[in-house]
Formats: structure tokens, sequence, C-alpha cells
């Protein structure tokens, strides 16, 4: 699994590098620090698959970033890895495309866990934004073509990409997105993120990482 | 000045101010005054042109309006100079013109009185005691004023009338010398009633004055703690910032280590760890120093130190984090000795020092100590220049704050901390230095650190380690010049360079000075000594009676027959003005070669 960390801070970078080498599997991490170093890296590496950026890069917006992985390489699953913690912030990474954001200021067994998460390929977003699991909505009943293309909208993946890995028409592929965000109650992909992790409903068919 | 004489000069000004305004006042009655004059004179030539000649008359009358158009102009010129008169010596005038306006009066009733009937004399002798009355009006209140024309006209009129009737003369001498008494006692009472009101109003101003200066310091006063305020929070919000991100990172080492690492990242981790704990702890020394300082807790030493050799440990301690960049680290050090803080003028090298390194990519940096001289004062310089990329313009006067570098998102903030500047330039306000900086785009930067040079007993430990020092340290110099500025920063360099100096301001004066203390090793003279026998001759002289010595002739001149003589003799020239380098190497080379 090809890794790209874009963090302007070296040091947390590498330690970023080792922990994901120690708890995955055959993983192999690129190191950017600005966005432009990070753009050449995911020029030269089509078959990256998880890309991990922080908000604060020096004289550079994170935001955009995730914007610029995203228009560049959709297929990307972008983790937001930030010191900045607020609602909001969450809430603009998740809407620029982004399927998971990890606060650096969690504690190590709870970055080590997210990471695990993130790894798997599923959406991680920090407990103060989710809830604790105690008091659950029933969950809604979706269908599995539902739930894979949740998954997918998690991913950020555009519906053309969609339709392309499920093997669907774009066409159905948007009816199926508005059945997901009708039975989540979502009104858009950053809310059907949101309430798909609050839900806990994140039991994905391995068939869908591909 | 002293506070006390602060108070003194003020309390003089303000009393001078009221002085200035009771004249203005007097000077403005003045201006009426030849009107009054002549209703008067007509008045009494009504009285007494029947009995009295008319030229007499007319004289006097002349005489009488003159001298009141006199004081009226004397009053304008009073007025339009306003404030810059010489209140005392107005007033003294003032004083006489009255005693004249008075005395032409009192004239006049001698002149008069003897040749009037008694009806008319009665009508006269009353008219005349009615005017000084009038004069406390005129006169504003100034006690002088009011004598001076009371009694000159009052005596002579009463005199007169006295010689007239010499049975009552006793009566009417008394009355006269007791009318012009309560006169002059009234004028006393307005006197200081006016000075009371004057002064009153003076204090009232005063106070406005100092309630508005009040009201602006206090202002001055908010501001400058908004501003500190605002400070701190930017310092604890840069601080926070900095402190969290090492701790991120620490953080996922911990998870790191807890996730049971291979072996060889096991060794990684620790360096890395070591790296942050290492930037952590700078971080918080540089806030617990820059808190200590601007706390005032650093109480700086003064203490005999050679700047030069103090730079030379620093720079030694730089040479390999320099060489690991492939940056040359080169110093030119002029032996410099001062009372100063070796701690705090270290301190300042250091950082200084680890910026240019920080922020130097090519090049070199490059260390310097000097001193200077300007006004007779002299200077301590220590510069540290490197070949960077600059700073801007805009930015020179805000590297001195804290986390400044935070700001700048052009610069790498995983590279230092950003307080080595704010320490600086609070060590520099700490022991009275300044620190400037000027930078050239592209070019590079250079800091100048600028520290007074006080002098102290000679600490034989302290002694630099220059060769040019131990050339001079110790040797007895003589110094002969004619002015007297000269010789004493000449002495002041020298002592600083460790020699011993003695000095003499004329041919004479350096004979007595060989005859007392003899030859020495080397004597500095100026050609011109304000005395016919001029420094080559002299030179030429003394070393006949006393063998031979070297000896360094300064001048400003290029071409004169004292020049001739001094390279006839092949003493060696110094051409003014002369740098204290060349100088010290000049007398370097004559110790030697001697």
């Amino acid at each position: 699994m090809k890794i790209l960390i874009v963090d302007d801070h070296a040091l947390f970078r590498a330690g970023l590098r080792m922990l994901l080498a120690t708890i995955g599997h055959e993983v192999v991490c690129f190191e950017a620090a600005t966005i432009d170093e990070a753009t050449a890296l995911i020029d030269q590496h089509r078959d990256l698959q998880l890309c991990l950026v922080d908000l604060a890069l020096k004289g550079e917006n994170g935001l955009d970033a995730v914007r610029g992985i995203k228009d560049l390489a959709p297929q990307v699953a972008v983790v937001v890895v930030s010191g900045v913690d607020d609602f909001s912030t969450i809430r603009s990474c998740i809407d620029a495309g982004a399927m998971s954001f990890i606060p650096k200021s969690v504690q190590p067994e709870v970055l080590t866990h997210a990471l695990r998460y993130v790894l798997g390929g599923e959406v991680y977003l920090p407990e103060q934004l989710i809830g604790t699991p105690g008091d659950l909505p029933p969950k809604p009943m979706l269908t599995p073509r539902q739930m894979q293309v949740l998954a997918c909208l998690s991913r950020g993946l555009p519906t053309k990409l969609i339709s392309r890995e499920l093997g669907l028409s774009e066409h159905t592929v948007k009816e199926y997105i508005a059945l997901v965000f009708q039975a989540l109650g979502a009104r858009n992909r950053t809310e059907a993120v949101i309430k798909a992790s609050q839900l806990r409903l994140q039991e994905l068919p391995a068939t869908v990482r591909g | 000045m002293s506070l006390a004489d602060a108070e003194v000069e003020r309390a003089t000004a303000s009393a001078r101010e009221q002085l200035v305004e009771l004249i203005g006042l007097h000077a403005r009655a003045m201006l009426r005054m030849p009107w009054v004059q002549m209703l008067l004179v007509l008045g009494i030539g009504f009285l007494t042109l029947v009995f009295v000649r008319l030229p007499v008359f007319l004289f006097w009358a002349a005489a009488s309006i003159s001298i009141e158009l006199i004081r009226a102009r004397y009053a304008r010129g009073v007025l339009r100079r306003g404030y810059a008169i010489d209140p005392r010596r107005v007033h003294l005038a003032f004083v006489s013109l009255a005693a004249i306006s008075g005395g032409v009066i009192g004239v006049g009733a001698m002149l008069f009185l003897p040749a009037l009937p008694i009806y008319q004399q009665t009508v006269l002798g009353a008219t005349l005691l009615v005017i000084p009355a009038a004069g406390v009006a005129v006169s504003q209140s100034s006690r002088y004023i009011q004598a001076a024309y009371a009694l000159c006209l009052a005596l002579p009129a009463g005199a007169t009338w006295g010689a007239l009737h010499p049975g009552q003369s006793l009566g009417v001498v008394a009355l006269t010398l007791l009318l012009c008494a309560v006169l002059i006692l009234a004028a006393a009472d307005g006197d200081k009633l006016l000075l009371r009101s004057v002064s009153i109003r003076h204090e009232r101003d005063r106070l406005v004055r100092d309630l508005e200066q009040r009201n602006a310091e206090v202002g001055a006063a908010m501001e400058r703690a908004e501003q500190s305020a605002q400070a701190r929070a930017r310092v604890l919000a840069a601080a926070s910032h900095d402190l969290r991100q090492p701790l991120h990172a620490l953080s996922v080492y911990s998870a790191v280590l807890a996730a049971r690492p291979a072996p060889e990242t096991l060794k990684e981790v620790s360096q890395n760890v070591d790296q942050i704990v290492r930037a952590l702890g700078n971080l918080l020394n540089g806030l617990l120093d820059l808190s200590r300082l601007s706390a005032g807790y650093y109480v700086p030493e003064h203490q005999n130190l050679a700047l030069e050799r103090l730079a030379e440990e620093v720079c030694a301690e730089y040479a390999q984090p320099a060489a690991q960049k492939g940056l040359l680290l080169r110093y030119e050090f002029e032996s410099v000795r001062l009372l100063g803080d070796p701690v705090a003028i270290g301190r300042i090298l250091r950082n200084l020092l680890d910026n240019a390194i920080k922020y130097t990519q090519v090049g070199e940096v490059r260390v310097t100590t000097a001193l200077e001289w300007s006004d007779e004062r002299a200077t301590a310089v220590l510069r540290v220049s490197d070949t960077g990329k600059g700073i801007p313009a805009g930015e020179r006067g805000r590297i001195f704050e804290e986390f400044y570098q935070l700001d700048n998102p052009g610069r790498d903030r995983t590279r230092g901390v950003g307080l080595g500047l704010a320490i600086v330039q609070r060590l520099c306000e700490l022991i009275g230095a300044k620190v400037e900086v000027q930078s050239t785009m592209g070019r590079g930067t250079c800091f100048s650190v600028r520290m007074p040079v006080e002098l102290a007993e000679p600490a034989p430990d302290l002694q630099p380690r220059t060769e040019a020092y131990a050339a001079l340290n110790g040797r007895r110099v003589y110094v002969v010049d004619d002015e007297q500025d000269i010789l004493k920063s000449t002495r002041t360099l020298l002592e600083i360079w460790g020699v011993a100096v003695a000095t003499a301001q004329s041919p004479e004066e350096t004979d007595h000075l060989f005859a007392r203390a003899g030859r020495p090793d080397l004597m500095i003279v100026d050609l011109r000594l304000g005395s016919e026998e001029h420094g080559a001759s002299l030179a030429d002289r003394l070393q006949r009676l006393h063998g031979h010595f070297p000896v360094l002739i300064t001048t400003g001149e290029t071409s004169s027959e004292a020049l001739l003589q001094a390279n006839q003799r092949k003493f060696t020239l110094l051409q003014k003005p002369i740098a204290p380098e060349v100088l010290q190497r000049a007398i370097v080379a004559s110790l030697v070669s001697s």
C-alpha cells in the first residue's frame, strides 16, 4: 500500500511514517513538505491509495492541498491530520473531499487506532464530532449496494468513478446516492459521511477496497 | 538640572512673566497720558495766563507735554517688543520718566504759584495735590512709579506754598508728605492685589497645563500597557503553538513505541525524540530567559574584559556548525577592552552567530570587534555579518519581536524558535548597548552591537592575546600635542591598548616630563605645537639630549619647512586624521624596529 504524507514538520512526518510502517502491512510511505512536492509525488505514483495531509503547511493552506489532490487523483483517499480540531475545520475538510480527520492532539493509542481505521479503508472522525456509542439512534436499513455507494462517497469519489468502480450507470449511482442521503437524513456528502460515521455504519464488504 | 533647580527656574520664569504683565498694563496707561496732560495744561493755562508771562507758560507747557509724549512713545516701544523686554530695566525707566513727569509739574508750581493771587493760588495748589492721587490709577499700582511721580510733584509744590505762606510752611510740608505716604501705600495695596490676581491666573494656567500633561502621560502609559498586553498575548499564542508542535510529534513517537516497532526503527525513534526534546528544551529556555530578562531579574555585571578574546571563544564554539553547512567563519579582531558583562555579551554574540549560520546557505559569516570614535567617545563595536538572503527593509524593525519568524510564513519554523533576536534586544537594553541591523536583499545582513567603553584599572589576567597587544602592553609612550582634546582622546585610546601614557602640551612641559621620568619607549608628537619650536625640532633636540627613542610625528600638513625637517630626520609621519588601527600599526612597527 502506497501512502503519501504531506506535513511541513519533518520530525512529525518521520514519526507518522514509522507508525504506519509498524502497524500496517507492506506499507510504502512517501513524504512531502509542500503542495508542489505532493503534486509531483502523486504524478509519479499513480497507484497511491492514501494521503495524509496537514492543514498548517508553511505558507500554504492544507485545504488547498486536499482539493488539489482530489482534483488530480480522485481515487486517492485523503485523510487530514491536523493540530486544529474545531468542528467547522473538520466539516470544511470533508467538504473539500477528505475521507477522515485525525486531530494531532489525540492520545498515542487513539492515533494508532485511528490510523488502523484509515489503513483499513474506513472513515475516522474525532469522537467529539460523532459522539459516544452510548446514545445511538436506530441504524437505517441500507442494502449492500447502498452501503457500497456510501463507502465510495466517504472516500470522496465523484459519481463517474463510483459508477466505474461498481459497474453501474451514472444515472443509477445518482439514484443510489439520493436513497442513501434520504436514509441517513443527509442533505449532502459531508453530512452523509458524518452521519454514517456517527451511526457506525462502516462494516464494509471487502470487495469495495479493490 | 535637579528637581529643585527646575522648581526655582519655573518660579523665576513665572515671576518674570508677572512683572512683564504689570509693565504692559502701565505702558498701556501711558499711551493715553499726552491727552490727559494737554487737558491739564489747558486748565492751568486758564487759571494762570493772566498773571504769568506767556513765554514762561508756553515753555513749561511744551516741556510738560513733551515729557508725556516721550513716555507714550517709550511705552509703545515696550508694548511692541512684548515679552522680549528686560522687565527690570523697563520698570526703572518708567520710574525715572514718572519722576521727570512729576518734576515738570512741580517746577510749574514753583514758577506759577508766586505770581498768582491767593484765590488762584488755592485752586492751583489743590489741583496739584489732586493730580498725584489720580496718578495712583495711572501708575498701575507700582508703588515705585507712584512714589517717584508723587514726590517729585508734591514736594516742590508744597515747598513753594510753604515759602509763600511761612506761617503754614510746617503744616503744608507735613500734610504734603502725609499725602504722598498715603498715596504710596494705596499704590502698594493695589500693587499687591494686582500681583495676586496675575499670579492666580498664572497658577490656573499652570494647573491646566499640568493637567493636560498628566492626561497625555496617562494616555501614553495606557497605550504602552495595551501594547505590552498585546505583545504578551502574541508571545503566548506563538509559544503555545510552538510548544504543541513538538508535543504532537512526541505523541506519534510514543504511539510508534507502543506498537512494538522493528529494532532499526527504534534507533531512528530515539534520535528523533532526542532532537524534539532538545528543541523543546531550547524553546522553554528561551521563554524563561526572555521572561527573566523582561522581569528585570537579570542584573548585568561590570567586569574587565577583552572583547576580542570573548569573541574568539564564542566563535570557536561555532566553527563546527559553520563548517558543517560549508560556510566560512571568518574573524577580524581588534583588541578592545571594556567594562562589561561577559555572560550577556557572549549570549548576544551566540544568538547572532546562530542566526547568521542558520540563515546563510552559501558564503561566509564574519565576526569583527573594533573600537570606534565619535565625539571623543570610544565605542566598542561587535559585528556579525553574513552572506545570507537579507532581511526586507519593512521587516527589519520587527525581527526583534518575539516569535517574529512565525508571522513570516517564508521562514522555516522548524529551524530555531524565533526568540534569539528578542533576547539579543533585551540583553542590549540591559547592558546599555545598541543593536543595529543593516541588510541588502540577496547580499547579506550585518548586525552591529555598540557598547559604551568604560575604562577600568587594567587587569593583568585579562590581557588580550594578540601580538599587537603584547607589543604594546606596558610600554611607556609620551604624547605631545597643544590641543587638550586630542591629548585626551589619544590617551584613552592608548590606555585601552594597555600602554602607559604621559602627556605634554608644550615643549616646556615635554622637557619637564623628560627630566622627571626620562626617555620613553616612544614619543608621539604633533608637528605644530603652538610655539616656535615645532614637533620635529623638539624630537630632534630631545634625542640629542637624552639618547635615541622612536618618534611618531602627526600632522595635517602636506608641505612646509617643518615637514621637510621631519622628513630629513626620518621620523615616521602620520597624516591626520589617523585611524586607530593605523596608529596601532605605526606604534607597533616603531617599537619593534627599535
